[in-house]
């Protein structure tokens, strides 16, 4: 697999299809498993952890259905690495390490494997929408099937074992990416992240831990990983949704009603600046771009989709930008580049 | 620009871990950028968008400060607690912890556990064991629980589908007494001591 084939498009995560997909981006859930017999990777060796690296990646080569693809990380320049993480393939802390580790994809980037990150594998499933349900069971499957070639460390009373305490038992991080403009515009967004955190869930920015909320995008996740099956975490995330869900439409609603021209301002006037502004950093597009996806889907704007939408909050990223224009630019010529690339894309509305 | 995670102040918080106490606007307060708050900084003149209120010794005073985002994190406010640092304040468990908890060491990898306190990350899938005593207070704290009752690998057979299967159970028969459904928690009572006596081989 080639990653400039990637740069021609969206990765699953982004294609704005799914269920409740005006709102939910996308479900992710991953597994963190150790491979029996060896050390965790803070106590392995460069030797040892070469040796996992081609093993596990000799057992996923081994696999007919699905089939993935392996890039090693090693041999990738900064910006291919920042690409896979904006892509949400592969973590910041996986891009930023070292020593032979790499990743697994299939083509429609829906599963992936990270190799030699914090535990030895970290399998994920995405879907575009709220479908955790359907991401469980493709992690599940491949899970097993890689099980059935590799054993994993797992112990009765604690379960698969985990370099880090915080991920033992199922090894399952489940996450929804959600979009709330809405919520966050009308300052009700704090009494839906309590209520979140009190039902023991954790709310993060758009790439992960210790990032931002940047374009008011959220992801909520479990945070314990022990003493539930995977069923009865994903139940805990599944029905907390539906009703952020509902808050934001009738939030949306309102807004609407009450505050009609406060929020077509907010929204034409992001269509003005992304139309017409000669420099942008990727944060401005991100929160702009957030405001036009809030009047695609509530109708107020014509001759863009969400999809076309979703593609540009991708493509103004920094690396992904850089693959599209096919050369490395420096911050200030990126947000040069960024407010041409948009200012085309949207010239036709 | 670095932002508290919601998850580790909340961890922080379910674990009781020495925190300013802050209001919940400065837990939040990173992600709301752009919006504009009328309270100056403290230490300079721009809007302050953290805001703590301290409480002093005595208990009866409360200090409040307030600062804008840069002097918060010139101050070491804003900071996010590292994993080894919460995990770190977690294992510690008070001077009393310390005292009866010597530096074992894993045999299999050769991790100490204050190597481990430090890391937050074990050494390999042998260390659960000499570390079992002091991890178990920290699983009870991070995911309310210390048994796995998930999923298991297919060569750990049947046994443990079938206790994974009681687990269950359990927890639902728990919930319908809560609830005060009588006769679901009845039914659930059979279908448990079914499954125990076919474990057991006394049914």
């Amino acid at each position: 697999m080639e990653l400039d084939d990637l740069a021609t498009r969206v990765g699953e995560w982004l294609r704005g299809t799914g269920a409740e997909s005006d709102i939910v981006i996308s479900s992710r859930v991953r597994l963190a498993r150790n491979v029996d017999g060896f050390h965790f990777l803070t106590k392995a060796t460069l030797e040892v952890k070469q040796e996992l690296e081609s093993l596990v990646r000799r057992k996923l080569s081994e696999l007919d259905s699905p089939k993935l693809s392996y890039i090693s990380l090693n041999r990738l320049s900064e910006t291919d690495r920042e690409f896979l993480v904006e892509r949400h393939l592969m973590s910041k802390e996986h891009a930023e390490g070292s020593g032979d580790r790499g990743i697994a994809l299939n083509d429609d980037e829906t599963l992936s494997v990270m190799i030699n990150e914090e535990d030895h594998l970290r399998i994920q499933a995405f879907r575009s929408g709220f479908e955790l349900d359907q991401a469980w069971e493709e992690v599940n499957a491949l899970d097993s099937l890689i099980e059935s070639r590799l054993p994993f460390s797992f112990n009765a009373q604690f379960g698969y074992l985990a370099a880090c305490p915080t991920n033992v038992g199922t090894g399952m991080r489940a996450s929804v990416m959600l979009h709330l403009p809405a919520l966050v515009l009308s300052k009700q967004i704090e009494k839906v992240f309590r209520a979140v955190t009190k039902i023991n869930l954790a709310v993060r920015g758009l790439y992960g831990e210790g990032t931002q909320a940047t374009g008011n995008f959220y992801q909520i996740s479990n945070q314990a990983t022990l003493g539930k099956t995977e069923e009865e975490l994903l139940n805990n995330i599944s029905s907390v949704v539906p009703q952020i869900i509902m808050y934001e439409r009738r939030e949306r609603e309102r807004l609407a009603k009450e505050n009609e021209k406060r929020l077509e301002d907010k929204v034409w006037r992001a269509l003005g600046i992304l139309k017409s502004a000669r420099r942008m950093s990727s944060n401005e597009a991100l929160e702009l771009l957030s405001h036009l996806r809030l009047g695609v889907n509530m109708q107020m704007l014509k001759g863009t989709t969400v999809s076309q939408i979703n593609e540009l909050l991708l493509f103004s990223q920094p690396a992904h930008l850089q693959k599209t224009l096919r050369r490395e630019l420096q911050a200030p010529e990126r947000d040069v580049a960024r407010a041409d690339f948009i200012r085309n894309a949207l010239g036709g509305i | 620009m670095a932002v508290i995670p919601c998850a580790s102040i909340l961890s922080l918080h379910l674990l009781g871990i020495n925190q300013p106490k802050t209001d919940t606007r400065q837990r939040f307060a990173p992600y709301f950028p752009g919006r504009t708050n009328r309270v100056k900084c403290d230490q300079c003149d721009k809007n302050a968008t953290v805001h703590i209120t301290e409480n002093l010794e005595n208990k009866e005073k409360r200090r409040e400060v307030h600062l804008c985002e840069e002097c918060a994190r010139e101050q070491g406010v804003l900071q996010q607690p590292s994993l080894p640092q919460m995990l770190g304040g977690m294992l510690a468990g008070g001077p009393e912890a310390a005292i009866t908890t010597p530096d074992i060491a894993c045999t299999k990898c050769g991790m100490t556990y204050s190597e481990f306190r430090s890391s937050g990350r074990l050494g390999c899938s042998d260390c659960y064991k000499p570390f079992k005593r002091p991890l178990i207070p920290f699983l009870e704290k991070v995911h309310g629980s210390t048994r796995h009752t998930g999923k298991a690998p297919s060569h750990m057979g049947r046994s443990m589908a079938v206790e994974q299967r009681i687990a269950v159970l359990q927890r639902e028969m728990d919930k319908a007494v809560e609830d005060e459904d009588f006769e679901r928690a009845a039914d659930l009572r059979d279908k448990i001591q079914e499954l125990k006596e076919k474990r057991d081989g006394t049914g």
